[in-house]
């Protein structure tokens, strides 16, 4: 057995209540996480073209092949199964959460999770080391179901009898002690209830929103999994692994006592230190996820509201109306909200640009009682306060009134009412791609825009984004120069990017965002998420780290600490270029599954604002998201920091562009499907001959 | 900056008003986590207290984890012209815009400019109210 990986993964048939162990060994050469995840649907989801909602649809939960190691911030569990959020098909997709459940899962032994059929009535999976339960959540046996996902986890410690002292886990004078409270993740009332932008949460707010998840669960009629794990996890060479990890927090990891901010970059990067106040403004204590170094989650606020809300999710109302409406954002209105989109949970993007969209519905007339969108809402509560944000998620959960509409996601409720077309053009509904709610601009972030439409979702992999987007347009919003020149930022990443190593690739020119530099961009990019982060379990908020203000030349560890941490957890001589193409295996077996689920060329578009200048009469909002973006481009032979506000996409370029990608990876040029030729390089050949049995293998590649 | 005279009991009125939140003046909130969300404002008041004012220095101090404040400047010339009327507050954040210094620069010349403007509304209608309190209270006698 690998070094590494936990020895088991346990397959769950809830529709026959069994309980099956399989050996991790068969899976072993996926790495864990994702990759495993991927090989698990491929082999037990026989139909995949099922929907969400299915009872065929295999859901899986994996540690990271890092997970449960010293190995600094590698604590990531991958979700993966159909989602039915995806739009407009329901795509087989993936999202991802952080806390301690990966490694609670490894140290019970088990190193994924996947759940197929469907219950009778509602139950949760109750894992103590080798002893597997499947519960009765139901109101004749643990009282689970109906409880929202913070009071189900308070309600599982109880059962466990966790009371953060020393306990045992069996009967045997040798059974494994622990003080630790179980590591429980569960859906809330919107999962039970199918709500397509439901989430699971773990601990306070550790989440994984996108795709639909909780919904997943709500039609199994899973309420949670829990798992307590008193062991441990064995590595290739524990002296090296400790070395390397004391080797990068010495050289990489901040020091509090002399915190250097450029190009840190909040708290984000390897580098970054933990913040000591909440969004609020309130002092806050750091918290984080089981291995990480950072604690980076800082919202363990002194007002106690929204305690594991780190992101949209507590400030996203406050921006939205709060502010607007009150002059303020507090704790007491926005913080509590934070707190309602973990306990149900909902997905933040959804709800922020929902709202926004429905207020772009109202200006026009077509919202309110009788009207196209048929609600009483903004006539009995008042927008801004508390009162409304939990009406309108408790009408979201229930799916009721016009939360019957917006529980669908919001491709599917404009596409209801009629507005899709017209809304995705104007700009009134921001959805940047596959339904998807814009985060970052695709426009002038290629990267990022180029990896989402070549994938299921909003890609959210940081890996550029902070130092090639934020920082430059910072600095250039204060007409300061940049610490470092954008030639000597090209250089340092352009070297970290192997295979190719060149500083041309992250050209962001008008010329450089169709280039085959972005082609290799891109397929860094991809390779690099789907091996070391969503694999292996490294957390997107720590890596890649190209550039870290704390060594003396401003190069950072990417490139250098994944192998090593490879090699000391594995025992596996693998280069960083072979962790890339590890990484694109995974993405085309992906690939192949999208296929076989009716993927084609003309979905992998962006929504149309996205191609469109905006004519002056159009709200500021239009531009507002791409504006003041500011990144390095190669013009007239030389490297400049330069602003691409405004800037559209040229459907031509960017249709060109994609068949130069898909040739890139030795997939078929006119249709983007892997070929067999593809597939057997990658040492999947069942894979290729599944395609060719469904009509769907590519066959034109050059 | 411009200097402001003092606005007519109207503007000054009109000033201090709500638009309807649908008709509002987006920014834009910069966040490393979050992307750039956008954040409609109804009112003058709310919209200045927004406003970007800190400096780079003090961004830095926190590690860049505070959101950038973001506004089109001239966009907000154009709005306030088309909501509020305002012609000598439009026309001295364009004077503003128009020495094209960097967004951190002139957001809070901006910024302090509607909030000279809006203290001077508050002074207009405190003092037509003082005015007519003691009409009253004169009539009262």
């Amino acid at each position: 057995m690998q070094p590494g990986l936990a020895e088991k993964i346990i397959l769950v048939d809830l529709t026959n209540n069994k309980v099956e162990l399989l050996k991790t060994e068969e899976f072993a050469k996926w790495g864990g996480g994702h990759g495993i995840g991927s090989a698990l649907f491929w082999k037990y989801c026989t139909n995949k073209k099922a929907k969400g909602f299915d009872p065929e649809n295999v859901i899986t939960l994996t540690a990271g092949g890092f997970g449960g190691t010293p190995v600094p911030s590698s604590g990531r569990t991958e979700v993966q199964g159909i989602g039915p959020l995806c739009w407009p098909v329901e795509w087989f997709t993936r999202s991802n959460f952080g806390g301690r459940f990966s490694n609670m899962l490894k140290f019970a032994g088990y190193q994924s999770i996947a759940v197929v059929g469907k219950a009778k009535k509602p139950v949760w999976i109750d894992i103590r080391d080798d002893k597997i339960e499947i519960r009765d959540a139901s109101s004749s046996g643990d009282k689970l179901w109906g409880l929202d996902a913070h009071a189900t986890q308070k309600a599982i410690y109880k059962i466990h009898g966790a009371k953060d002292d020393w306990r045992s886990l069996g009967d045997t004078r040798d059974a494994g002690r622990t003080t630790q409270r179980p590591a429980v993740v569960t859906t809330g009332i919107a999962g039970e209830n199918m709500v397509r932008i439901s989430g699971l949460t773990h601990d306070g707010g550790a989440g994984a929103a996108v795709g639909g998840f909780g919904a997943v669960f709500g039609s199994k009629n899973l309420k949670a999994i829990s798992v307590i794990g008193t062991g441990y996890v064995p590595v290739a060479d524990p002296n090296a692994l400790l070395d390397t990890r004391i080797d990068v927090k010495n050289k990489y990891g901040y020091d509090p006592s002399d915190y250097k901010t450029f190009p840190a970059v909040t708290p984000n990067v390897f580098a970054g230190n933990p913040a000591s106040e909440s969004s609020f403004g309130l002092p806050a204590r750091p918290e984080g996820c089981m291995s990480c170094h950072k604690s980076c989650h800082g919202a363990r606020s002194t007002s106690g509201k929204a305690n594991g809300s780190h992101c949209l999710d507590h400030t996203w109302y406050a921006y939205m109306v709060e502010r607007p409406l009150t002059g303020k954002m507090t704790p007491e209105v926005s913080g509590r909200v934070g707190d309602l989109f973990q306990q149900y949970p909902l997905e933040v993007y959804e709800v922020s640009q929902g709202l926004f969209w429905i207020m772009n519905l109202l200006k026009k007339g077509l919202v309110g009682p009788g009207k196209l969108v048929d609600t009483d809402i903004f006539e009995k509560y008042k927008l801004g306060t508390y009162e409304f944000a939990e009406e309108y998620f408790k009408r979201i959960a229930e799916k009721r009134e016009i939360g019957a509409l917006l529980a669908e996601g919001l491709a599917r409720a404009a596409t209801k009412l009629g507005r899709f077309e017209e809304d995705t053009a104007s700009g009134a509904l921001f959805l940047q791609e596959w339904g998807s709610p814009h985060h970052y601009d695709g426009r002038t972030e290629a990267n990022w825009g180029l990896a989402s439409i070549l994938g299921t979702r909003d890609v959210v992999a940081h890996d550029f984004n902070w130092i090639c987007y934020y920082m430059p347009t910072l600095y250039k919003a204060y007409g300061i120069p940049m610490p470092l020149t954008a030639e000597r930022m090209a250089d340092i990443i352009g070297n970290k990017l192997a295979p190719y190593n060149d500083p041309m690739l992250i050209d962001y020119s008008d010329e450089g965002i169709y280039a085959d530099s972005m082609v290799k961009l891109v397929t860094w990019y991809t390779g690099y998420n789907n091996y070391y982060k969503n694999s292996l379990g490294l957390c997107d908020w720590a890596y890649s780290d190209f550039i870290n203000p704390n060594t003396p030349d401003l190069v950072g560890l990417t490139g250098i600490a994944e192998p090593a941490y490879v090699k000391s957890v594995f025992g596996k001589d693998q280069s960083f270029a072979e962790g890339i193409e590890e990484g694109m295996k995974i993405y085309q077996l992906d690939r192949a599954i999208w296929y076989l689920q009716g993927r084609t060329r003309d979905q992998e578009v962006y929504h149309e604002y996205m191609y469109k200048t905006p004519a002056p009469a159009e709200p500021t909002g239009w531009i507002m998201l791409s504006e003041p973006n500011t990144l390095p481009a190669y013009e007239n032979g030389e490297w400049v920091y330069k602003t691409f506000a405004g800037r559209t996409i040229d459907r031509e370029k960017l249709e060109d562009w994609k068949t130069r990608w898909y040739e890139f990876q030795g997939y078929d040029g006119k249709t983007g499907a892997p070929t067999r030729k593809s597939l057997e390089k990658a040492g999947l050949k069942e894979v290729a001959d599944e395609l060719e049995k469904a009509g769907v293998l590519g066959g034109a590649a050059k | 900056m411009t200097a402001l005279t003092v606005p007519s009991l109207e503007q000054a009125q009109k000033d201090l008003e709500f638009v309807d939140l649908v008709d509002g003046f987006y920014c834009s909130n910069m966040s490393s986590h979050a992307g750039n969300q956008l954040i409609r404002f109804a009112n003058l008041e709310y919209l200045a207290d927004y406003l970007e004012s800190r400096t780079f220095e003090e961004h830095k101090a926190n590690g860049f984890r505070g959101e950038l404040h973001y506004a089109n400047l001239s966009a907000l010339a154009d709005w306030i012209e088309m909501h509020y009327g305002d012609a000598e507050l439009v026309a001295g954040i364009r004077e503003l815009v128009a020495l094209d210094e960097p967004f951190g620069i002139v957001s809070p010349k901006v910024k302090s400019l509607m909030q000279v403007r809006l203290q001077q509304c508050r002074e207009v209608i405190g003092a037509s109210s003082d005015a007519a309190q003691k009409v009253e209270t004169g009539a009262n006698a």
